[in-house]
């Protein structure tokens, strides 16, 4: 601990090079966040997880500004509600919320209307993109958070098939020319699927499930085991439901994966179901 | 308050592509004047003339000047020529008629914060400013005031021209250096600043065409000279873009502390002996000031208290009978279409604005719309990861504070025929 | 709405020796940086930027389609579907609408057919409204501040730049352009 920082009149102990939402954290703090993963780049986007920051004149993303000694930050003031409050408004009114319990939970907590800015404003429309045997892309449902970029690029993958494409409330994921699937450059790791935090990227056996009203996480239960598939031994967590596995992911925190799989290790389990025909 | 011809000296008065001609009117006087005195010196002259940047944001020009001298490792300078601000034309003037004093306030520059590498990012639009940058630059090469051995200083520096293609962005600094580097002009994440980390990574001095035009003026004058125009706080002189219903609309350039009146006097006045209705000040990203606002001294320190800003320099004037609603309208589409679409206050939060001020201009206000803008502009203003949409809300909210009233059909919205007589102040 | 079926186009023939004429200009190894420049001078050259044209360039450029095409898509100025006749500007934003463009765009609307307007599309042409092409061929679109506000309305008419415009100055510029092309 060789930085001093004060949040709402308390004093934290932070490592340099540690983020304020970092400091946050192990202080048994917090701030809303949607663009943030701790392993990817922070992107600092989505604005959610704002704080005040002495000496700065706009709000400051905690995501991403490192702490200096004597920093002094507010996390609690109306300017700060205010600004948290609006972003979550804007997100839930522009997208499909309904496989985002982040978002939702966000929103509640800030007591968010959506509803406010009128029924009859311009929403995200996007046709849904089922267009390969793993997995479908609802982007009605995206927030632009950029992490299934950063994990398909630089950040993980380095397969660098997506891509924002146009601009502005218009500005969307892009596979390049809106290409099928199967004719980019995709290879299937699902590692953007992994990242996405409101179901816009889906394992197309979940969103089958969900679309017949099967999938139900009470019911689910996780066993861990070791990818069979070759040497390099990724973690899984096999998402189990009715004696069936239903989905493949690897923790986060898992310090060789990072919650990166191949196409293999995501998604060819179905050979382990009693039904292996079956998608 | 005179019109004053400093920056605009060889404007419509020297051939833009003679460097001879250019050099007959003082041209290069100033850089001869570096080479002699050497970068401190210029560092504390331009420090103490208290040059403020003319792009928008008004930052200390000598202090910008003074972190990219002393910052490590290999230095750039670029020169943001992305004037895109609506209402704004002085930067395109400048490079027109005056492209040579673009080049030799960069190489002063580049001599002085030891950079060897030097760039323009011209407006895709400005075609005409870009061709005479790149002939200035090229007759400069070849008289051996740009290149290898800059005037005989032993220093190198060159001069490449970036155009861009239709992106207001693109004059955010950050989002320039992506621009050039072949990207998304989507702007980064401050920190770090330019001076620390900019183009390709490396200390940049980014400085708008008019904040650089005034570097030659500072070096010949010295700062006491050079303070001779404007106020303490808002020194020398400064470029103003009337436009709209004034009857000479054009590029006036005045000393700090004009007032408003005093400008739109020299542009004609009101047009066709109407009344005046509001004065958009800054463009796009200025505010709407009304008729008892024309004491206001031009000044940074003068605008601010009255939530106005100099910002570009952009005045466009509105008379008695112009919708202000209309306008209104049109700022907020301006900046829905422009908006870079990275963070979520500004992409959503132009999108909803764009969408409650076509209401209110078509006369179907909802009671809450003026708290959903005060809302939504608070977020924007807060939260947005950049100027643009730090700014996106300014103009609307000041038309708001303007008419509290939400318009009606009859009183001043788009609907109403063009032309039809509006809300008289 | 349907999703347009969108395979990676083969570059045609001129379509290639534009590129590589863009490239060649650059010399050596063509670095991310020299992007925007390359896609200035592949519109110029075409008129516009064909899918064909973007693969190639990222196949020649080393870099990742989709990364080209977020690139082009991001920017007003390219134009990622074929021009349907001389391409016309018509400023519409504060300073112009003060002197007259939303008279001056309702002639040209009654002339030459609803303006398209550059949105921001992510997908391209598929997803830009289009009005119905009108003879004389023009395409013409409205647009933000062209910095020329001194001479309100502006226009730019295949090119050429044109202060106090009006539907008559227009269809003057186009009549010339449209011959010279």
């Amino acid at each position: 601990m060789s930085i001093v920082i004060e949040v709402d009149g308390r004093t934290l102990g932070a490592d340099e090079g540690m983020t304020i939402l970092q400091a946050l954290r192990r202080a048994g703090m917090d701030a809303p966040t949607l663009c943030y993963h701790p392993n990817l780049t922070p992107v600092n986007v989505c604005r959610a997880c704002v704080v005040e920051v002495e000496g700065s004149r706009a709000l400051v993303p905690s995501c991403s500004r490192r702490v200096e000694p004597g920093m002094r930050v507010r996390t609690d003031t109306e300017r700060v509600r205010r600004a948290r409050k609006v972003v979550l408004e804007m997100l839930a009114s522009s997208v499909d919320t309904s496989t985002a319990p982040e978002l939702a939970a966000h929103l509640a907590a800030y007591h968010g209307d959506p509803a406010r800015f009128g029924s009859d404003v311009a929403r995200v429309l996007e046709p849904l993109r089922d267009d390969n045997d793993l997995y479908v892309r609802d982007y009605a449902k995206c927030i632009l958070c950029y992490k299934c970029v950063e994990a398909c690029g630089e950040d993980a993958q380095h397969t660098f098939a997506l891509t924002v494409a146009g601009r502005g409330f218009a500005a969307r994921i892009d596979t390049g020319a809106d290409a099928p699937l199967l004719e980019s450059r995709c290879v299937f790791c699902g590692n953007c699927v992994a990242v996405c935090p409101t179901g816009a990227l889906m394992p197309l056996i979940e969103h089958r499930m969900r679309q017949a009203g099967e999938w139900d996480e009470s019911r689910q239960h996780v066993a861990e085991t070791i990818c069979p598939y070759c040497g390099v031994g990724c973690a899984l967590e096999l998402h189990v439901q009715g004696n069936r596995i239903v989905k493949v992911t690897s923790p986060a925190d898992h310090d060789i994966t990072r919650g990166n799989l191949c196409v293999k290790g995501r998604f060819g389990f179905t050979y382990v179901n009693p039904d292996p025909g079956g998608r | 308050m005179p019109e004053v011809r400093r920056l605009l000296a060889r404007a419509g008065v020297a051939d833009p592509e003679s460097l001879e001609a250019y050099r007959s009117l003082g041209g290069y006087a100033a850089l001869a004047r570096v080479a002699e005195r050497g970068p401190a010196w210029v560092l504390s002259e331009l420090e103490a003339s208290g040059l403020l940047g003319r792009g928008g944001a008004a930052f200390p020009a000598g202090r910008k000047w003074r972190a990219v001298a002393e910052a490590a490792g290999r230095r750039r300078v670029v020169c943001n020529a992305d004037e895109s601000e609506p209402g704004t034309f002085k930067d395109r003037v400048l490079m027109e008629q005056d492209p040579f004093a673009v080049v030799e306030a960069m190489t002063i520059a580049g001599l002085t914060v030891a950079a060897e590498d030097g760039l323009v990012y011209v407006r895709g639009e400005y075609r005409l400013a870009a061709a005479r940058l790149r002939r200035a630059i090229d007759q400069a090469e070849r008289a051996g005031l740009l290149g290898a051995d800059v005037a005989g200083t032993g220093r190198a520096f060159w001069i490449r021209v970036v155009r861009g293609a239709g992106a207001y962005i693109c004059g955010e600094e950050t989002a320039l250096f992506n621009s050039v580097e072949g990207r998304r002009g989507e702007p980064r994440n401050k920190p770090p600043f330019p001076t620390q980390a900019g183009l390709f990574g490396d200390p940049t001095l980014v400085n708008n065409v008019e904040t650089l035009c005034n570097v030659p003026i500072v070096v010949l004058e010295g700062a006491s000279g050079f303070r001779r125009y404007g106020t303490d706080r808002s020194t020398g002189t400064k470029l103003f873009c009337v436009s709209g219903h004034v009857e000479r609309p054009g590029l006036y350039e005045v000393p700090f502390g004009t007032t408003l009146g005093e400008l739109l006097a020299l542009a004609g006045g009101v047009w066709r002996g109407r009344r005046l209705q509001a004065v958009l000040c800054g463009g796009a990203a200025g505010t709407f000031l009304g008729p008892d606002r024309l004491d206001l001294p031009l000044t940074f320190e003068g605008l601010q208290p009255v939530g106005g800003t100099v910002g570009s320099g952009a005045v466009i004037v509105l008379d008695e009978t112009a919708s202000l609603w209309d306008i209104v309208l049109r700022v907020a589409r301006f900046f829905q279409e422009e908006s870079c679409g990275q963070c979520v206050p500004c992409r959503v939060g132009t999108q909803r604005q764009l969408e409650i001020v076509t209401r209110l201009a078509s006369g179907r206000a909802r009671p809450e719309d003026p708290q959903l803008l005060a809302d939504i502009g608070a977020a924007m203003t807060d939260a947005s990861i950049c100027g643009l949409g730090q700014t996106a809300a300014g103009a609307v909210l000041s038309a708001l504070a303007l008419r509290p009233g939400a318009p009606s059909s009859s009183n001043g919205g788009a609907s109403a025929a063009h032309g039809r007589p509006g809300e008289v102040v | 709405m349907p999703i347009e079926p969108n395979p990676p186009a083969p570059a045609s023939e001129r379509e290639r020796e534009a590129v590589d004429r863009a490239l060649a200009r650059v010399g050596a190894e063509p670095r991310r940086s020299d992007l925007l420049p390359l896609l200035h001078a592949v519109q110029d050259d075409l008129g516009w930027l064909p899918r064909g044209a973007l693969h190639h360039l990222a196949d020649r450029m080393n870099l990742p389609f989709p990364d080209v095409w977020g690139v082009a898509t991001f920017y007003a100025l390219f134009r990622l579907d074929p021009p349907r006749g001389t391409i016309l500007h018509v400023c519409d934003d504060v300073s112009c609408r003060l002197r007259g463009a939303d008279v001056l765009v309702r002639d040209l609307q009654a002339r030459y057919g609803p303006p398209r307007r550059f949105a921001g599309g992510a997908h391209g042409d598929a997803r830009n409204g289009r009005g119905a092409a009108a003879p004389p061929a023009v395409d013409w679109e409205t647009v933000p501040c062209l910095g020329r506000c001194e001479e309100a309305p502006v226009a730019v008419a295949g090119g050429r730049e044109l202060g106090h415009a009006t539907a008559g100055v227009i269809a003057a510029a186009l009549g010339q352009a449209g011959g010279d092309a």
